[in-house]
């Protein structure tokens, strides 16, 4: 009786080199960490939820594949002929989602649908040049982390990727890992959601420390209000999906999603927004949350290039809030001091966190003060400037890879 | 950091610029367009009158 | 005589008040609930005069709420 092969999750940790036990024990423990923080809202449960128990179950339940190695029955992430794959497919429970969704970027572009859907551009089209002006410094981190992590000693292709961790943008991220550094998607990808989250954390500090109390509470006047039809916002969709897909056709799965995510909004089909609203939104986002959890499996996450992941990471997202802000500051200027710095933040462009960030931090200090239309509008533009910027990095990749 | 990396990252910030900046006159432009062709009707207070 | 505005489009969460009632500027006189967040909508002092909405409706952004005198 061989305990050892009988329960086979415990009896693989004594056949398994102890850094890679340990490293499964603790991705256990940060698994239910992050299931806990996602319940207690601290980070974004719809993906944390997923995320932490796929991230436990795939370290816990480990087995002997064959006599010599150990695996899981949840995903290959690395199979990469046709009769692995096919063979895959029937093995390993997940490995449908994983190959037919996630590789090929669709389930990020589904969640850019969602987003589409939820979008609204009015702001962006009412006030055009203050939301690309802000958005434009929001980038600074997506631009600086490139040179930045070169001088870490990381590829071309792993820079550009941490880099758009700055853009602020789950699905981006996912697609131009995917594209420019698939062999450490899976690390880049978790811990920009990671951040991405955290971020609701971190950047009401940022604001308190750069914007003074007495400009956070600014109303801004603003001109005539023209509203901005539905046919109008429709026009825009059409109309920018196919301008960006002309100059960046790299970037048209992400592009097009988006724009017709919105254009359905806008079109007033009920049918097909309560569909992407209830139903592909949270679909792509569960399995989104599940996959990459399931990816994190020991020997994936032990690589060394992670800590300069983190990093780098770090500094992206830091220095596109400070961006965003310096932007703010800008306009601040250029308008006379009729606008509100903390708009500025709102430029990074993780719809809709960081516009309902700044419109708290308004509030907070004047409660009469409402912001949060043109940080949408901020914040929206910030989503297209990042896709913008995500597509010359791939675009360019064939220059440096 | 090297010379090509900061080269190669401001040139994607240059090129992005443009685009966006672009794409904002695009708008105002567009804006411009539709409401030269629509035929006048009184401006609604909101968004959703007649929609 | 002035308007209520409403913020953002969004969902009538609240109408904390009713016609004919007497508001100062710190009253909170509606939430609107939009992108899981709660905007509570002030007004200047005066005398509620209309009231255009009712709670569970979707509104517009600067769609009209009420009409103060």
């Amino acid at each position: 009786m061989d305990l050892a092969l009988i329960f086979q999750g415990i009896g693989t940790m004594f056949y398994q080199e102890s850094n890679i036990v340990i490293a499964r024990i603790m991705l256990i423990i940060i698994g239910i960490v992050l299931v806990w923080l996602g319940k207690r809202n601290t980070l974004e449960p719809l993906i944390m939820i997923p995320m932490g128990f796929g991230m436990a179950a795939v370290n816990a339940g480990v087995l002997f594949m064959t006599s010599t190695t150990t695996g899981t029955l949840f995903v290959d992430p690395l199979v990469a002929d046709t009769n692995g794959i096919m063979d895959g497919l029937q093995v390993y429970f997940l490995q449908p989602i994983y190959t037919l969704t996630f590789s090929n970027s669709l389930i990020a572009c589904l969640v850019f649908m969602g987003i589409g859907v939820l979008a609204d551009v009015g702001s962006l089209l009412r006030y055009p040049f203050t939301s690309m002006f802000i958005a434009l410094f929001a980038e600074l981190g997506t631009i600086a982390a490139l040179p930045i992590g070169r001088a870490m000693g990381l590829s071309y292709g792993e820079s550009a990727a941490i880099a758009v961790v700055g853009g602020a943008d789950g699905p981006m991220v996912l697609f131009s890992s995917m594209m420019l550094a698939p062999e450490m998607f899976v690390p880049i990808t978790v811990i920009a959601y990671l951040y991405l989250s955290l971020t609701y954390a971190g950047y009401p500090f940022l604001i308190r420390a750069t914007v003074p109390r007495e400009i956070r509470g600014n109303v801004v006047k603003l001109t005539k209000k023209t509203g901005i039809t539905s046919g109008e916002k429709l026009a825009f969709d059409v109309i920018a999906c196919v301008v960006l897909c002309l100059l960046l056709p790299v970037a048209a799965p992400l592009f097009m999603s988006f724009f017709l995510g919105n254009a359905i909004k806008e079109s007033g089909i009920i049918k097909y927004t309560k569909m992407l609203e209830d139903v592909v939104l949270y679909w792509s986002t569960f399995f989104l949350g599940l996959l990459l959890g399931v990816l994190c499996d020991a020997s994936t996450i032990l690589n060394p290039k992670v800590l300069p992941v983190l990093i780098l990471g770090m500094i992206a997202l830091g220095l596109s809030g400070i961006g965003g802000i310096i932007g703010g500051f800008l306009v601040y200027f250029i308008n006379n001091k009729n606008f509100n710095p903390t708009i500025g933040i709102a430029g990074v462009s993780c719809v809709p966190t960081t516009a309902k960030i700044a419109q708290h931090e308004v509030v907070k200090v004047n409660k009469r003060a409402s912001i949060i239309q043109i940080a949408m509008g901020a914040n929206l533009s910030g989503v297209i400037t990042s896709a913008i910027i995500t597509g010359i990095y791939v675009s360019m990749r064939g220059y440096f890879m | 950091m090297d010379d090509f990396s900061i080269s190669f990252a401001i040139q994607a910030y240059f090129f992005t610029f443009v685009i966006s900046l672009g794409m904002a006159v695009l708008i105002k432009l567009m804006l411009w367009v539709i409401r030269r062709l629509t035929p006048k009707t009184p401006q609604p207070a909101s968004d959703t009158a007649g929609e | 005589m002035t308007e209520v505005l409403s913020p953002m489009a969004g969902r009538v969460q609240e109408i904390n008040v009713k016609v004919g009632q007497m508001i100062t500027e710190d009253d909170e006189l509606f939430i609107v609930e939009a992108l899981k967040m709660e905007n509570v909508v002030y007004g200047d002092p005066g005398v509620v005069k209309e009231i255009l909405v009712t709670v569970g409706q979707e509104v517009e952004e600067d769609q009209v709420l009420a009409i103060i005198e």
